[in-house]
């Protein structure tokens, strides 16, 4: 099989198992698979960055953290606030950071990309962590999580199993527009712009443009997960927007596979899977992290979805 | 603001901007003349300042622990290129950073399992431990004088190295164009070898001669990591002279920046990155680029 029907195949695989869960798993399962699919998410919008653009943001927590943190700020105090107009705020919010840090950082390649990105994240972090702005390092409380309110109804999301159902369709939603911006014209010209610069020019498209439009697309998604996250632990903190959080959802980018939609979701259920599993085996579970980290490596430098589809390959195909 | 006050800050920010040179210049080396982004650097950086405590311990002298932090870092860098790198040679770059990541999370905690999670104090060792007085009210302590006299001994042994010497030479031709200096007979596996094992055993003496100074404690890698690669995106990557002033402008900025804005010395130096980048999108000086 080639790799983009691999990848559509454990994209639908990986669907049905995220509607499955409230229907085998409850209690904490489910909070365990909320966390999870949000980090799923998260992980597809960063490699579609990292994967068809090139550019490999080490700044990304930012955008996630942003949107967190403006969601805090919305928030009313006394009432659950409604997904309908905060969740909107907030990605926009994502967005507008991301178009902010992605005119200026887009200009430099390679290495220069990675630190410029990385600078813009750890200056979020100082920013909400020295400012005094949405309460330092203590972080900020959010009271109630946020119902989906139309009118004449209101469905709230504080059933753990409801609100898993409402994160795995909306993270689904973005793995679905991930998938399509990637074999769309767009995504073509991304690559292309990836590829060879100077002919993408020549053909009249704009890499800066292009790629741009790809980081805040990106940016907003991860900021989407931002939003979720935070609904879902009530709290905000300066570490959302670290560089070790972008570093982290990088590597579950990279475990599953840059140029697949479905890699980056993998590497992510992995990589807290085993965690969880470790976890209750040792209190040194992150030395184990790190040897099935150099280990995917070692075995699978491109990732394991693309692993996945070179050993499928049929055999007399394997050079063409 | 007195005069004093002033060279005292000046000091402070010499003798911090040598050590992030130490730190930086192998990463910078490895960047340029292999493309590798070893995050791992920071990890190897704190191993040195547990090998200081381990040996004062133990050993009861901090001169020891000097030697021994360049055998461990050579032998380390060593077995890092031979075993790990040397594999994903071809290989997407990227995949060199997830495996340097992998081994920043087991160094940290290796650490954590051998040495536990408190921070440890490090005495400065005994002859070095006095002040030398500026004035009435201001003194220096000698220690970081000594600090700053192995960081220029270390900065002008190395540019003697790049300018004078036959390896020097290879290696500046491999930072500037690596298949070409390969097919002139530079040995890429030899060299490879060498900048590794080099390139962490600065790391780890630098984590040594920094112990007595920032304390020990679990995780001290990480700062210390990204400031190295401010330092060589200021400098340009894979040019040490760069690196060189890349670490002495962060150390500038820190040392005032602690001093008049105490709460947003951080923000400080990731603001001045960024506005290098601005107006330099390829480092101060002209890097060999990856």
């Amino acid at each position: 099989m080639s790799q983009d029907r691999i990848d559509a195949s454990l994209l639908i695989v990986l669907a049905l198992a995220a509607l499955l869960v409230p229907f085998v798993w409850s209690g904490y399962e489910v909070k365990l698979a909320t966390t999870i699919t949000i980090q799923a998410g998260f992980a597809i919008a960063l490699g579609f960055v990292v994967g068809p653009a090139g550019l490999v943001s080490l700044g990304h927590a930012a955008f996630y953290g942003v949107a967190a943190y403006l969601f805090a700020m919305i928030a009313a105090e006394s009432q659950p606030a409604n997904v309908f107009t905060t969740a909107p705020i907030a990605i926009l919010g994502a967005a507008v950071v991301a178009a902010v840090v992605g005119a200026v950082s887009i200009r430099s390649r390679g290495l220069y990309f990675i630190l410029m990105t990385l600078a813009f994240g750890q200056l979020g972090y100082h920013f909400f962590h020295d400012t005094g702005i949405g309460g330092s390092a203590d972080g900020a409380y959010i009271n109630f999580r946020p119902e989906l309110q139309l009118p004449g109804i209101a469905i709230s999301l504080d059933n753990a199993a409801r609100f898993y159902q409402f994160v795995s369709v909306l993270v689904l939603a973005v793995a679905a527009l991930a998938w399509w911006l990637r074999r769309s014209a767009f995504g073509s010209i991304l690559v292309a712009a990836r590829d060879n610069e100077t002919r993408t020019r020549a053909f009249g498209y704009s890499p800066y443009a292009i790629r741009l439009t790809a980081f805040v697309i990106s940016g907003a998604m991860a900021g989407a997960m931002g939003y979720l996250t935070a609904a879902q632990h009530g709290f905000v903190a300066p570490q959302m927007l670290a560089w070790q959080n972008s570093a982290t959802v990088l590597v579950m980018v990279l475990i599953g596979g840059k140029d697949t939609t479905s890699g980056p979701a993998i590497g992510a259920i992995l990589l807290l899977l085993a965690e969880e599993i470790l976890q209750r085996a040792t209190e040194h579970w992150l030395i184990g992290v790190g040897l099935i980290i150099v280990a995917v490596v070692l075995a699978a430098p491109n990732g394991m979805v693309p692993y996945l589809a070179q050993a499928l390959r049929p055999k007399r195909a394997q050079h063409a | 603001m007195s005069s004093f006050f002033f060279f005292v800050q000046l000091l402070n920010a010499v003798q911090y901007g040598l050590i992030l040179y130490l730190v930086a210049s192998g990463l910078t080396l490895l960047l340029g003349i292999m493309g590798v982004i070893n995050l791992a650097h920071g990890a190897f950086y704190m191993v040195g300042a547990y090998m200081a405590f381990a040996v004062v311990q133990h050993l009861a002298s901090f001169w020891l622990a000097l030697p021994l932090a360049i055998v461990l870092g050579l032998a380390l860098g060593a077995l890092l290129e031979r075993f790990l790198l040397s594999r994903l040679e071809g290989a997407d770059h990227l995949s060199q950073v997830l495996l340097s990541f992998g081994l920043i999370l087991i160094i940290n905690e290796g650490q954590r399992i051998i040495f536990g999670n408190d921070p440890h104090g490090i005495d400065v060792p005994g002859v070095l431990n006095f002040s030398i007085p500026l004035s009435e009210t201001f003194a220096y302590p000698a220690y970081r004088l000594f600090v700053c006299a192995i960081g220029i001994v270390f900065a002008v042994g190395v540019s003697l190295v790049m300018a004078r010497t036959r390896i020097g030479m290879m290696l500046r031709a491999s930072a500037e164009n690596r298949p070409m200096a390969r097919a002139l007979g530079v040995n890429a596996k030899r060299m490879y070898l060498g900048v590794t094992a080099a390139g962490i055993a600065c790391a780890v003496l630098a984590g040594v001669i920094a112990a007595p100074i920032a304390s020990v404690y679990p995780g001290m890698g990480d700062q210390v990591l990204i400031l190295s690669f401010v330092v060589i995106v200021l400098g340009g990557i894979g040019s040490l002279p760069g690196a060189l002033v890349g670490a002495l402008l962060l150390g500038l900025v820190d040392a005032f920046g602690k001093q008049f804005f105490p709460n947003f010395a951080a923000f400080l130096v990731y603001a001045a990155m960024i506005a290098v980048l601005i107006a330099r999108p390829q480092g101060l000086f002209r890097g060999t680029g990856t």
